[in-house]
């Protein structure tokens, strides 16, 4: 089953200037890009766990190592990400 | 009772004696001192937690553990004042949502109303992570009980310019807040200060992250728990938020069947409600609580610097994450971890196999040659033995694991090699207990318990035993030195029997990464899964929480998994002890006769090692009458038709079962069965000498060829020959099912492999 984050609460959406408002999977930032969580899709287990870190739409997250299994970084926290195949994390790419 | 009579109902009751434990007519402080407090402690992985734990309890510490999950958590004791306090680590957690059965346990522990209830929930929180860490708090204040904030590493938050301002916390929370430093021990006595005031204060006032339509469903909810339970209780409100929330459906069954049938029907209505107000479950209770966290962040945390200045974390993350050199030195550290295991342990283990010698001499000198000998040093001291004689690998491996997990180091490590591990289904983090397994599957699999997702989890552990683990070395390294011819290659640099042992490392490597890959499209199907794992700052490893979980594994190993490998061994020895005959056959009674009488010829200044050989081998010859006519000896030769399609005879089949206790017996029991006695090893020339020399019993058809010693090799790289392995993957599964499964799988795959090698062989080499 998709779940989606629709939360119409974004009011900490204020980082800067979005570059592009077609979101992009965030494996697709370069290494010291930053984007704007779009939305947070699939497993729903997967998702729950990630939103639980603070991973929610109008999060910024920077790219510190990009790739399949990539390091970001968001609210003080840098984590090791690799989504699963069901799960897709979909960016809105800042400068 | 109504809901306006529940609230009011719970109001009094959190106001005068929440848990009804208190006798009025009693002098309170007198019966709160004869009780012992309990606290729960808990916190998201990596603040301190376990630091905060051994500086408050010390020595005053056991591990607790629950049937059928693998949970396990510290309960350590220590005093205020006079009054005794338990203090209860749970696992470190981000959330309260429990996703496993294992994650029920400290869900349950926190709810438990039972005769002993937790009195206060002390939380403790990285103060340069407040956000993330007040999401885990917003789920513990709905518990309405007694809760106390210690917000440690205030330094880390003063390194990134960060303030804190731990009274306005306390406001916004309702709860105390006590900032400590758990590494440097301060602030303790003040937090202890704390805890004897709140033992019977629950928060100042209700919290209340969600907006007002799904406070309306919770109010709703919460009045049904209550009519369910039949009285007030005060952690109804949390009760109905995880209900409301749990789409996995974990929570529900902890309530009774008719509290089940009772609150199903208004659990869906209460979801329809949410759903129709176009908010979806369960995600949307991260963004409630972190949008109730944000907008009052600020009150409390105030960022003083503004400069973007790259921390120290995060100039060492530069290099040791760097696809080139972050891999070479993660390369670097996993050959210190291998040898580390592999060669210091060594000498250690042999100082217990020398202790096990010592003894059994000792026991030679008291105790006359027959049964109760027997049992004591083949039976009893070498079954202690078999276990103690890990015991220097599974506390260095732990030591280690524990440096490198406490530094912060091993969250990178597991990022760098992540993307290799997850080609064949398992995670970065996998690669350790996997190397650990070349050395010794059993610390290896212990230390698989690093690993967060259960899937990836039971998967290493089943082909972790597949590494070819230093027990196997005596087997190739006689097979390969007395059938393998020594060529010789690049100018005499490269040798055949060198790359024919790499051979026997990489078959269990290819074949653990094929048995991997079905595993995770069979039983523990699903696609490639989420890993997700934290990146500390770098810190100084605190001695104590290595220490202490150094201690943790090894003492795991001998308790759960020493008393099954005791008794095996017991039982093995049995088998090939009895039943025994009192005098010897005619024609072994000439062989012994004949070697005597070699004995007798020899010259006075003969050689003395010659002279113990043939002395031995004296010695040896009844001891392989007894064997052959064993128990074991004849499921040797009952088991003859299944094993002679693989080159083997009785001999080796009597061997390859004697071998289940611990593979490296093999050697001592072709030892017995050679009629070498069973004081020889790999090296012993004798040995060699007896296996190049071994015919077919009634031929002179030579038993050992080079497809015999291919298909024995193979058949110990796959076999599961090792019940010190299979009695640790049952305490670390909680299960029987996974060591019998396993021990098939590898029997059945080592079967096969060995019978394919040696027929594709035999032809050519035979």
């Amino acid at each position: 089953m998709i779940q989606q984050i629709d939360s119409p609460r974004t009011a900490h959406m204020d980082c800067g200037t979005i570059v592009n408002r077609t979101p992009v999977n965030v494996a697709d930032l370069q290494r010291g890009q930053s984007g704007i969580v779009a939305s947070l899709q699939g497993n729903p287990q997967d998702v729950a766990s990630l939103a639980e870190l603070g991973l929610r739409r109008g999060t910024v997250v920077h790219v510190i190592r990009r790739g399949s299994t990539s390091i970001i970084k968001f609210n003080s926290q840098r984590l090791c990400l690799r989504l699963g195949s069901d799960v897709s994390l979909l960016v809105f790419p800042q400068n | 009772m109504n809901k306006p009579q529940q609230d009011a109902a719970i109001s009094a009751a959190e106001q005068s004696d929440p848990f009804g434990k208190t006798d009025p007519n009693d002098s309170p402080s007198s019966n709160l001192a004869e009780e012992t407090l309990r606290i729960a402690l808990i916190g998201n992985p990596n603040t301190g937690k376990s630091t905060l734990f051994n500086r408050l309890t010390g020595v005053h510490q056991h591990t607790a553990n629950y049937p059928r999950v693998t949970f396990e958590h510290h309960i350590g004791y220590f005093s205020i004042d006079q009054q005794k306090v338990e203090l209860i680590d749970l696992p470190g957690t981000y959330s309260l949502t429990p996703r496993s059965p294992d994650e029920l346990i400290p869900f349950e522990l926190l709810l438990e109303q039972s005769q002993h209830p937790v009195d206060i929930i002390l939380c403790v929180l990285d103060g340069n992570n407040l956000d993330r860490n007040l999401f885990l708090v917003s789920q513990v204040l709905e518990l309405r009980r007694p809760v106390v904030i210690a917000v440690n590493m205030l330094d880390v938050a003063t390194r990134h310019g960060k303030e804190v301002d731990l009274d306005q916390l306390s406001q916004v929370l309702g709860v105390p807040v006590v900032g400590i430093q758990a590494n440097r021990g301060s602030g303790l006595d003040r937090l202890k200060e704390t805890l004897m005031r709140t033992r019977q204060s629950p928060p100042t006032h209700a919290h209340q992250p969600f907006p007002a339509e799904v406070d309306q469903v919770l109010d709703q909810l919460s009045y049904e728990v209550n009519q369910c339970k039949g009285q007030p209780d005060p952690s109804s409100r949390f009760l109905a938020a995880r209900l409301l929330f749990d789409a996995d459906g974990f929570v529900l069954p902890l309530f009774s069947a008719e509290a089940q049938a009772q609150l199903r029907d208004e659990l869906t209505a209460a979801r329809q409600k949410i759903v129709s107000s176009d908010l979806s479950l369960p995600q949307q209770e991260s963004e409630f609580r972190y949008q109730w966290i944000q907008d009052r962040l600020s009150s409390f945390v105030h960022q003083k610097d503004h400069s973007d200045q790259a921390t120290s974390t995060e100039r060492l993350d530069y290099w040791l994450t760097h696809p080139l050199w972050g891999l070479l030195v993660a390369l670097v550290v996993m050959v210190i971890v291998f040898q580390s295991v592999f060669m210091i342990a060594e000498p250690a283990s042999a100082g217990i196999e020398m202790i096990q010698a010592w003894l059994g001499s000792g026991v030679d000198a008291l105790i006359p040659e027959g049964a109760l000998n027997s049992l004591i040093n083949d039976g009893l001291i070498a079954g202690v033995g078999a276990v103690l004689v890990f015991l220097p690998q599974i506390l260095l491996l732990f030591f280690i694991l524990a440096i490198l997990e406490d530094t912060g180091y091993l969250a990178r490590a597991a990022y760098l090699m992540d993307r290799f591990m997850a080609r064949i289904g398992l995670s970065g983090i996998a690669l350790f207990p996997l190397l650990s397994s070349f050395a010794c599957a059993i610390p290896g699999i212990m230390s698989a318990r690093v690993i967060p997702d259960r899937r990836e989890r039971m998967i290493t552990i089943l082909v972790a035993p597949l590494m070819s683990c230093s027990a196997r070395l005596p087997v190739y390294i006689i097979m390969i030195a007395v059938f393998v011819p020594d060529y010789r290659y690049l100018w005499g640099w490269l040798g055949l029997h060198g790359l024919v042992m790499m051979a026997m490392y990489l078959v269990g490597v290819v074949v653990a990464v094929g048995v991997a890959w079905i595993l995770k499209r069979t039983l523990f199907k699903g696609g490639a899964s989420t890993f997700v794992i934290e990146l500390p700052t770098y810190k100084m490893p605190n001695l104590a929480n290595v220490v202490q979980r150094m201690f943790d594994g090894g003492w795991a190993f001998v308790r759960d998994a020493g008393t099954i490998i005791v008794a095996v061994t017991i039982l093995v020895w049995a088998a090939s002890y009895y039943p025994r005959s009192a005098d010897l056959p005619a024609e072994w009674l000439a062989q012994q006769e004949e070697l005597q009488a070699m004995i007798d010829q020899l010259p006075e200044d003969a050689d003395e090692e010659t002279m113990e050989e043939l002395q031995q081998q004296l010695e040896g010859i009844e001891s392989a009458y007894q064997l052959r006519q064993s128990f074991l000896g004849r499921a040797g030769r009952a088991i003859e038709p299944l094993v002679i399609p693989l080159g083997w005879d009785w001999r080796i089949g009597s061997a390859a079962i004697a071998s289940f206790p611990a593979r490296e017996v093999v050697v001592a029991t072709m030892g017995v069965i050679f009629a070498q006695g069973d004081d020889v090893d790999e090296e012993s020339p004798g040995l060699r000498q007896a296996l190049a020399n071994a015919t077919w019993e009634g031929s002179d058809r030579k038993l050992f060829t080079l497809p015999v010693a291919l298909s024995l090799m193979v058949f110990f790289a796959l076999c599961a020959q090792c019940v010190s392995t299979l009695a640790v993957m049952k305490r670390e599964t909680g299960s029987w099912w996974w060591p019998v499964f396993t021990f098939c799988y590898m029997t059945i795959l080592a079967y096969v492999a060995a019978l394919v090698v040696f027929q594709v062989s035999n032809p050519w080499w035979g």
